[in-house]
């Protein structure tokens, strides 16, 4: 055999070795797993049963309906708009697990962007799944997930391509952010009809609030802080005093008009719904952290980060205890629970009423994994 | 930090004493740092960093193959002659032309190396040919793909930036223009105008021989495949609304697809064996960037190097970033424009964003003329024929230099610069 041949046989063989070693837990990641609940008080539904044009596409996604014994108004609650901001999953699983609605109709996806559940950004380092421990010694496996869709349900992205309907131009990574999709476009690219799924759901069943849960990094502007659409300010305010009253501090974020694409923009403006934006503080996804670890999603410490709080850049408290989920989780259903009520205020025609959903006190006293036997 | 350090220190040794490709370097480099960071054999991680620039690869093989094409199809040559014959009078004309002309692709996709792999390939035999030498042919090639890539209308780093902040991608062209076109014309100027009137006071014009009798019909039929590919471009840019983006890759394979009835059939294979060879080491690089990027992150050197950046007091901040975001950017320009960009523009909120965005956009670009990668360089060596691509560097080192004052300058007076261009914010 010649040199070369040989040569080229061994790396040909190093590359099999690549392929199937790296490329195996890679096909498990793209897998589709199981919403993680034992048991739904209400009906199972999928996205399609509303957009047609997702029957049998990997954008289809799980949609919750509970429904009171009264009929009143209806929420929906969005998990995983960016899949790796785990407080937003976790916390539509924690709502899934708990809520019991008496008056209208509680709608939870907890996975808006399903795609981006199953694959991590390249180059990020992140893990493929993360754990959280029941309370029985058992483990909840996570899928981490991306903040954009799976390249694999949506390539080649145009490089540049404008918002639909505004014209904006977006690039080739906001194109597969499904918050920068909104209204959606059932005949665009993947992403956008994701989100034009969403928004004829909250067409058809009359969604009267939304709230959108997210999480940011320590040093974005927009953090700890509730968006809401100018037609919401009224409700937002009203939210944020009770909040304050539970010692719980949100920035007030008015939706910006000329960044489009955004849930609180774009639901507000394109559907009779009042959106609402929550943001929480989460090292994870941030560019200063240090080695991604299921700890530092789960619990929020980093080394690096509070090597950071020096650069004065972190726009939210941070020591060595960290930012754990149940801070994040309990900041946001404290938010929900609060946002809710101020909207049965001003909309007395269309109450939602419901109970069993932990609030911030109830969460930090005991374990997200409580709330998700 | 010290992590980072071992990296760099196993790449320098690899490339520098073992003598292996630089891809294959950065691969092996990258795969060591995990061992380094306690991770052993992160399969799943190698792999997945390994599609970090897949698009950018695709870019890169379909640009050679096109480039080729139109190399063996003869329309490189009449190309040449053409653009000579028409700006032959005055080298200032020759070289404004010369500048539209190398900037314009970069602009266009947002990738120096699409610059440089077509007009870049184009441009450099009028170069050499007229006095100017190989290796500052090559820089001069190299630069102003960079300074294309970074002028509007396309300017992905920018576009990363602003994603990263949530600021849309609008009111840029203005401050982008402005941290471009100076820097590209004194380059451009100071590199070449000197050979070039040297030639024309020697010869009385820029022209070898008249050129004009050999354009044949057939030679300027043999244009349509460029011609296409550069409408195309420049209408799915110019008019995203109405014509739908099939990706740069695409179009290039389209455009390589029309040229092949232009290639003489005996060199057909011959053409797509060469593009092969040629973008092979590319590919590599590329991937290898990707795999020790993945690294970074995984391990926590990422983390590590942004919170050192940042703790700089601020004043001193953007001088840390036309320093460290190059560097980085010498592993990847869109990289160091997500990873420390958006860090060091949260870092500077309060004055003019756009402007800021813009500068760091620069600083990240002018990433792709640093070793040890230096993507553009890579290209431009390979366009020019020159084995070294750090040959290229040096004669390129003082206009990276004026490149970095002048967007500090501009990032030091963001507010008065966004007033002197119009800009409200």
């Amino acid at each position: 055999m010649k040199r070369e041949t040989l040569i080229g046989l061994i790396y040909l063989i190093v590359c099999l070795l690549f392929t199937a070693l790296g490329g195996y837990p890679l096909y498990l990641q793209r897998q589709h797993h199981p919403i993680p609940v034992e048991k739904v008080f209400g009906k199972r539904h999928m996205l399609s049963d509303w957009a047609s044009w997702l029957k049998g596409s990997r954008g289809d996604t799980d949609v919750f309906i509970l429904e009171g014994s009264e009929s009143g108004g209806a929420i929906l609650i969005l998990g995983g708009t960016h899949p790796d901001e785990p407080a937003s999953f976790v916390s539509s699983l924690i709502a899934l697990n708990t809520i019991q609605v008496e008056k209208g109709r509680v709608f939870i996806i907890p996975r808006a962007n399903a795609s981006g559940f199953t694959a991590t950004e390249p180059g990020e380092g992140h893990p493929a799944f993360y754990t959280i421990p029941l309370p029985n010694g058992n483990q909840m496996k996570i899928q981490f997930g991306s903040r954009l869709t799976n390249p694999l349900d949506q390539w080649p992205t145009p490089d540049v391509q404008p918002h639909k309907p505004s014209g904006q131009l977006l690039s080739v990574k906001d194109l597969r952010n499904l918050n920068r999709c909104f209204p959606g476009d059932s005949c665009g690219l993947f992403t956008e009809r994701v989100a034009a799924g969403i928004t004829k759901l909250i067409r058809d069943e009359k969604i009267g609030l939304t709230i959108d849960l997210h999480e940011a990094s320590l040093e974005y502007p927009v953090i700890n802080a509730l968006v809401a659409h100018e037609k919401g300010l009224e409700i937002a305010s009203e939210a944020l005093l009770e909040l304050e009253m539970e010692d719980l501090h949100y920035s007030f974020e008015p939706s910006p008009k000329k960044l489009r694409g955004l849930t609180h923009r774009e639901l507000g403006d394109h559907t009779e719904t009042v959106p609402f934006l929550i943001e929480t503080a989460n090292v994870a996804q941030g560019r200063l952290r240090g080695r991604t670890t299921h700890e530092m999603i789960t619990k929020g410490i980093d080394a690096a980060y509070f090597k950071a709080v020096a650069t004065g850049l972190l726009k939210v408290p941070y020591d060595q205890n960290g930012i754990p989920l149940e801070v994040r989780c309990g900041r946001h259903l404290s938010a929900v629970i609060q946002l809710t009520h101020a909207y049965n205020l001003a909309h007395p025609s269309e109450k939602i009423l419901f109970t069993g959903l932990p609030t911030y006190t109830e969460l930090t006293q005991s374990s997200v994994g409580e709330y998700l036997k | 930090m010290i992590a980072l350090l071992l990296m760099l220190a196993i790449f320098g040794l690899l490339t520098f004493w073992l003598k292996l490709p630089r891809g294959i370097a950065l691969f092996l480099s990258g795969v060591l740092g995990t061992f380094i960071g306690g991770y052993g054999l992160a399969f799943r991680d190698w792999v997945e960093g390994m599609f970090v620039f897949f698009d950018p690869i695709l870019i890169v093989c379909t640009a050679l193959l096109f480039l080729k094409s139109l190399e063996q199809s003869g329309t490189l040559g009449f190309l040449r002659n053409l653009l000579l014959h028409y700006t032959a009078k005055s080298p200032a004309a020759f070289l404004l032309a010369m500048v539209f002309f190398l900037m314009l692709p970069g602009a266009m996709t947002g990738l120096s190396s699409a610059a440089v792999l077509t007009t870049g390939a184009l441009a450099a035999p009028l170069f050499i040919e007229r006095g100017l030498t190989v290796k500052k042919t090559g820089a001069l090639i190299a630069l102003l793909a960079i300074f294309g890539m970074i002028a509007p209308p396309i300017n992905l780093p920018v576009m990363m930036l602003a994603n990263g902040v949530d600021m849309p991608f609008i009111g840029f062209e203005k401050s982008l223009l402005m941290l471009t076109l100076p820097p590209a014309l004194i380059t451009a100027f100071g590199m070449a105008y000197g050979p070039l009137l040297r030639y024309k006071k020697t010869y009385g014009t820029l022209l070898h021989t008249d050129t004009k009798d050999r354009f044949t019909f057939s030679q300027w039929l043999s244009l349509f495949p460029l011609l296409m590919v550069s409408v195309y471009i420049l209408v799915i840019r110019l008019f995203p609304n109405f014509i739908h983006d099939i990706g740069v890759p695409a179009v290039f394979l389209f455009g390589t697809l029309l040229s092949i009835p232009f290639i003489p059939s005996s060199k057909r294979l011959e053409t797509f064996q060469l593009a092969y060879r040629s973008s092979l080491p590319v590919i590599a690089i590329l991937v290898g960037i990707g795999v020790f990027l993945q690294t970074l992150a995984l391990i926590g050197a990422r983390g590590d190097l942004v919170v050192s950046t940042l703790l700089l007091p601020l004043p001193l901040l953007p001088i840390g970033a036309a320093i460290v975001m190059p560097f980085f950017g010498a592993l990847s320009a869109f990289g160091s424009a997500t990873v420390l960009g958006v860090p060091i523009l949260l870092a500077m909120l309060g004055k003019n964003e756009i402007v800021v965005g813009a500068a760091l956009s620069l600083f990240a670009g002018l990433g792709d003329m640093m070793p040890p990668t230096a993507l553009a360089g890579t290209f431009a060596a390979e366009v020019v024929g020159e084995k070294n691509y750090l040959a290229l560097i040096r004669p390129a080192l003082p206009y990276i230099a004026i490149g970095l004052v002048w967007g500090l300058l501009v990032l030091w007076n963001a507010g008065f610069v966004s007033q002197l261009l119009g800009m409200v914010q």
